[in-house]
């Protein structure tokens, strides 16, 4: 057995005990500092899978890079999970609603690994009874974009000219098509099912013309965090016949779980 | 989730030509979703990588679209995959109707791969046309609905070919 598989062994028995502390401590009567300690130690477990994969892909081994992409994932999934409890408790909704949809994103992408087995079918619907029972039904925006041929995140050939698949794996990697040199927005559409949940309404305009945060129900000035400026006023004027002003999140300019920059 | 929804039209009013390139009448054509105002083709994003897992499966496609002119590629950012536009051509279907069923299983194992863990939730969209023994006319056949549906959309293939 070579060092870097005797290393590799150990992290993945660090793996079992990070991952079942960080699941004994996924509740919200947990003590927060508790939480917020695990979430760091499983952020570093995270770091040191990330680093093995690289090893992996480097190597060219590219069971090994997909197993630990899984893990990878997973460890993630549950940082996220704490870091959606910890957010709540702190009194910052948007961002709890954030960590969980990281959350589900990458634990579903651990269901697409040599990893997936049904502890991780299990875990996918416990986050999905999350955002069903604790947070309230929003309303979601998805952008549509034109844009020319780009590079494969796997080859950075031109995308037309390589093999690889658009979301598919290759050692330990997740394909997509990335660096478009033309692109533009099509449409923006409320949709009940987005890509991306981060991409939803965080205010909506109330009877009196304030702002009403849709996690919160309480008035908020703007709902959007700016660049440090100082955020606009409702404007009452802003109403257009009998519409009402919703202030939406629309993109998110990141690239998609297991894809490599 | 929604049941599958598969719906099929004849058009037989003068179509516009399909060609495929010239010694490529046995292929499977994939036409744009729409064109911008300067007339640059418009192909589903998906379109790319299905071309890529067909031809690895050996199934022969190509593209309607001058290259050289340039192509726009449309991504939806829905939880819905938006399949490209196939054209199945008579000289394709009577040379080699066997294509056809494995083009749309290597589609429907594509989607299903690129969506696993959320099938249940995610909608496909595919269209395909089924040309017609008679001159520029044929049926086109439309199917939205969950990724393991899809093999109605073959089954519906297979009739309209048949049929014609």
């Amino acid at each position: 057995m070579t060092k870097q598989m005797i290393d590799v062994d150990a992290l993945l028995r660090k793996f079992d005990d990070v991952a079942a502390q960080a699941q004994r401590l996924a509740f919200p009567v947990r003590d927060i500092a508790l939480q917020r300690k695990q979430l760091e130690e499983t952020l570093v477990l995270c770091e040191e899978l990330r680093a093995a994969k690289r090893g992996a892909i480097a190597a060219d081994r590219a069971e090994l890079a997909n197993i630990l992409l899984g893990f990878q994932s997973v460890a993630r999934a549950l940082a996220e999970e704490l870091r959606m409890w910890v957010t709540m408790r702190d009194g910052d909704p948007h961002a709890a609603w954030t960590a969980l949809v990281i959350a589900q994103q990458h634990a579903h992408l651990a269901l697409r690994t040599p990893m997936s087995h049904s502890g991780i079918e299990e875990y996918v619907r416990r986050l999905d009874m999350i955002e069903q029972t604790i947070f309230p039904g929003l309303v979601f925006a998805s952008a549509g974009f034109e844009h020319d041929i780009g590079r494969c995140s796997i080859c950075d050939k031109k995308f037309d000219t390589c093999e690889h698949e658009e979301g598919m794996i290759y050692c330990g990697q997740v394909c997509a098509e990335v660096d478009f040199e033309s692109l533009r927005v099509d449409h923006v559409s409320i949709v009940e099912s987005p890509r991306d949940k981060r991409c939803y309404a965080r205010s909506f305009e109330g009877d009196d013309g304030t702002l009403i945060d849709v996690m919160t129900r309480l008035p908020v000035r703007s709902a959007i965090p700016h660049d440090g400026t100082e955020p606009a006023a409702p404007d009452r004027d802003a109403k257009v016949g009998r519409g009402r002003r919703v202030e939406f999140t629309m993109f998110v300019n990141e690239t998609p779980p297991g894809v490599s920059r | 989730m929604t049941d599958a929804e598969i719906t099929m039209t004849e058009l037989d009013d003068n179509l516009p030509q399909v060609l495929a390139d010239e010694g490529q009448e046995d292929a499977l054509v994939f036409l744009p979703h729409a064109s911008q105002e300067d007339g640059t083709p418009v192909f589903s994003q998906s379109t790319k990588s299905v071309l890529k897992r067909l031809g690895k499966d050996g199934v022969k496609t190509c593209l309607s679209a001058d290259k050289d002119k340039g192509m726009s590629f449309r991504d939806e950012r829905g939880l819905e995959w938006l399949g490209p536009v196939i054209w199945i051509g008579t000289a394709l279907y009577s040379s080699n109707s066997e294509a056809v069923s494995i083009a749309l299983n290597v589609i429907s194992s594509y989607v299903y791969d690129m969506f696993k863990g959320r099938e249940r939730e995610t909608v496909a969209k595919l269209t395909v046309f089924v040309e017609k023994t008679k001159k520029r006319s044929a049926t086109r056949i439309t199917y939205r609905g969950p990724v393991s549906g899809l093999a109605e959309l073959k089954t519906a293939v297979t009739k309209a070919c048949e049929k014609k």
